[in-house]
């Protein structure tokens, strides 16, 4: 591939991959610092595949030929697997970068994918200045969710809506995801009302978080990210814990994409400078 | 690109190391070496050897087993007799080798490893796990044991009295060994193994302080793997061994050898390590030019509490048994989190250059995962430098994901602006 040849130095796209071990994401930006296009679809098993597929995806929708793809920098787990990239970077410098696009105030980040959960925290300018994970544990993930989601038989979704329905406190006291499915197991089993379980996990998944803010010490405003943004019943949950209200862009599952893009435009630039 | 392979240029005599140690256990099986002891913890070595007894550290043949990964087969027979996921790893892995000798077990044991049973077992007490650990072996094994109390120093103006209390008990244990060894303590053989940690103690720190060169002629996993000697060996075979490595560290300083070809950031790490992960940590780290500098870990035994003025009585040949036993009182667990914060953190970072801190905070040990995030904020708020605390574990194979670390250790150097 040739990524010098373009004559019309507005002509081209930034990319951004998120290879991530739930989904992979694309955010293709112009000069502009515009979205040309992006996509969001499940990681297979064999990355390399992922990743061809959502390429084609996005050049699918009408945008010339990849040739013109000037900068690309991938993150997420399967960096290291995009052929197309110049650079990797990992998620937690693309977060902080696709936040501080959409929401330059911001100081702190939760990120909840299918895998991990992070908080950082981060200056005015987007950049990291330290964050904390959940080590090698599906505890207060999306993982988490789905597992406790398929013992209750619900979608994601319907727990999501059906926790905002619960009357009664119960707890879920374990945080490990497969001693939880179990407590979950026993409180169907004794005729506790569903959305009252919801609510309950969602809470779990809420403490878990709050703890790992509390480690990083909580700055406002707070921006969640990443697929569990989505879930409106864990947003709930952690407002309450932390008694704040947390912001969410539209998309907020393409963030990590995004902000990779941005740097992809950003490293560009720095490149075309140093050599002019 | 950064996928390319990096060069880990390490000092080359840590290459004899492994024969060193090897010679060591073998030694185990000597019986006209005197009886054997199991020694749990950091333990005074040297007064084993003045009363004519083997002995080895059985933390340190858990990390010889584990540096080659062959581990888990041991943990799992410890869990499986009932010790929780929780428990430190390395007691699980000697108590399940423990087991499976005591069951006749000894031909599934790789031999490379193999160990004469138990005369008796010795602990310090450092840690509550050591305690039990070391009752766990002395009923499996229907042996004598033998504890000393370690003294915590929550107040430095009582330091004379903590010693005592420690030296006092030094003293107990001299009846001890006399009584099981039926042969009178060897007084001057003491005498000279203490001369002789002076001496390793002054190589190791010389080698030490070169590590404050750019680039740095050693790294801490040379360091570490350096240790074993001076930690558990301590004879004048590891002396011969300290005055190479200090020649070729020194050496090396002199011509501007560092352990990486570019040098770009330098990393102290505090906690113990993960043996079984020392290979893919160092090229983890080489992949992206980092080096880990400087640690707190083993190395400050017989290293740098005993040669500042951090040991205050320094080496008092005419006591041994209180120069043992300060060495004692000068361990990370048994001081106060301020004491850690100035000498653990403030002397490496300062001196050493360093431009981030990676905390291990073990899975399965409590001494060395208290209060590790209270040190990553006073880090990041007094030195400005980014903290990555990492929670994996010493030995336990399960609690170490390769892909979730490199991330964390990349985006660790992400932060450092450079
Ligand atoms: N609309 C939605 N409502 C609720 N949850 C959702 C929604 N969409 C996605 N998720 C959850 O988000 C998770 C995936 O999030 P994301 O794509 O950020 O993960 P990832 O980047 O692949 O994982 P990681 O960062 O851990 O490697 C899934 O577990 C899924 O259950
Ligand atoms: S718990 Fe920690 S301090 Fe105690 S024996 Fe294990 S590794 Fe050593
Ligand atoms: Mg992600």
């Amino acid at each position: 591939m040739n990524k010098n040849n373009a004559q019309d130095r507005k002509d081209g796209y930034f990319a951004g991959i998120d290879v991530g071990s739930t989904t992979t994401k694309m955010a293709l930006l112009d000069f502009e610092k515009k979205i040309r296009v992006s996509s969001i679809i499940p990681t297979g098993p064999i990355i390399k595949k992922t990743v061809d597929k959502i390429i084609n995806i996005c050049f699918e929708k009408n945008l010339n030929g990849i040739d013109d793809i000037k900068y690309c920098v991938a993150t997420g787990y399967g960096r290291e697997i995009v052929d197309l990239a110049d650079e990797q970077i990992t998620e937690i410098t693309c977060h902080a970068k696709g936040v501080n696009v959409i929401f330059p105030q911001a100081k702190t980040i939760i990120d909840i994918g299918g895998q991990d959960s992070k908080v950082i925290s981060v200056d005015d300018n987007g950049s990291v200045l330290s964050f904390v994970m959940n080590d090698k544990c599906a505890a207060g993930t999306g993982r988490f969710l789905e597992v406790i989601a398929r013992s209750l038989e619900l979608s994601i979704d319907e727990m999501a809506t059906l926790s905002r329905q619960s009357k009664k406190r119960v707890e879920v006291s374990s945080m490990c995801t497969v001693f939880a499915e179990s407590e979950v197991i026993s409180l169907v089993s004794q005729g506790v009302e569903v959305s009252d379980i919801a609510a309950a996990i969602n809470r779990s998944i809420a403490r878990r978080l709050v703890g790992l803010v509390q480690r990083i010490g909580l700055r406002l405003p707070l921006v969640m990210t990443g697929g569990v943004a989505q879930n409106k019943g864990v947003v709930k949950a952690i407002e309450d814990a932390l008694n704040i209200d947390i912001l969410i862009s539209t998309e907020p599952q393409i963030t990590g994409a995004l902000g990779a893009a941005h740097i992809a435009l950003k490293r560009f630039q720095e490149r075309r400078d140093s050599i002019e | 690109m950064s996928n390319e392979k990096k060069i880990v240029n390490r000092v080359k005599c840590t290459a004899n190391i492994s024969g060193l140690m090897d010679n060591f256990y073998k030694d185990m099986f000597d019986d006209n070496k005197g009886p054997l002891c199991w020694c749990v913890g950091a333990c005074p070595y040297e007064m084993f050897s003045a009363a004519n007894v083997r002995r080895f550290q059985t933390e340190n043949h858990a990390a010889r087993i584990s540096t080659r990964q062959e581990q888990a087969m041991f943990i799992e027979v410890a869990e499986a007799e009932g010790l929780s996921e929780n428990v430190c790893s390395y007691a699980k892995i000697n108590i399940g080798f423990a087991l499976m000798m005591a069951r006749g077990e000894e031909d599934k044991i790789p031999e490379r490893y193999r160990l004469p049973k138990p005369d008796m077992i010795f602990a310090l007490n450092t840690c509550p796990t050591m305690i039990q650990w070391c009752d766990m072996l002395s009923d499996i094994f229907k042996v004598p044991k033998f504890v000393v109390d370690a003294a915590y120093i929550y107040d430095e103006n009582n330091w004379d009295r903590n010693v005592e209390y420690v030296k006092s008990q030094l003293y107990d244990f001299v009846r001890f060994l006399e009584k099981h060894t039926g042969q009178p303590f060897d007084w001057a053989r003491l005498n000279e193994i203490v001369y002789l940690m002076k001496q390793i103690a002054v190589e190791w720190r010389a080698a030490r302080e070169l590590c404050k060169n750019v680039p740095t002629p050693a790294s801490f996993l040379d360091a570490l793997i350096a240790m074993g000697p001076k930690n558990t060996v301590r004879d004048e075979a590891s002396l011969a061994f300290y005055k190479d490595f200090h020649n070729e560290v020194a050496q090396r300083a002199k011509d501007g050898i560092g352990v990486l070809e570019q040098e770009k950031y330098r990393i102290m790490w505090r906690g113990n390590f993960p043996w079984h992960k020392l290979g893919t940590l160092s090229r983890m780290l080489a992949k992206y030019d980092a080096v880990l500098i400087s640690g707190v870990y083993g190395l400050g035994t017989y290293g740098d509490h005993a040669i500042d003025n951090i040991l205050p009585d320094g080496f008092d040949l005419s006591d041994p048994l209180r120069t043992i036993a300060a060495e004692h009182c000068c361990r990370s667990y048994t001081r106060r989190f301020d004491w850690k914060m100035d000498h653990e953190f403030r002397r490496h970072i300062e001196e050493f250059s360093i431009d981030a801190v990676i905390i291990h905070s073990p899975r399965t040990c409590r001494p060395w995962a208290l209060t590790t995030y209270d040190m990553a904020r006073e880090v990041e708020e007094k030195y400005k430098l980014p903290v990555l605390v990492l929670e994996v574990d010493h030995t336990d194979p399960n609690y170490f994901h390769d892909a979730q670390v490199e991330t964390r250790i990349k985006a660790l150097l992400e932060t450092i602006k450079k």
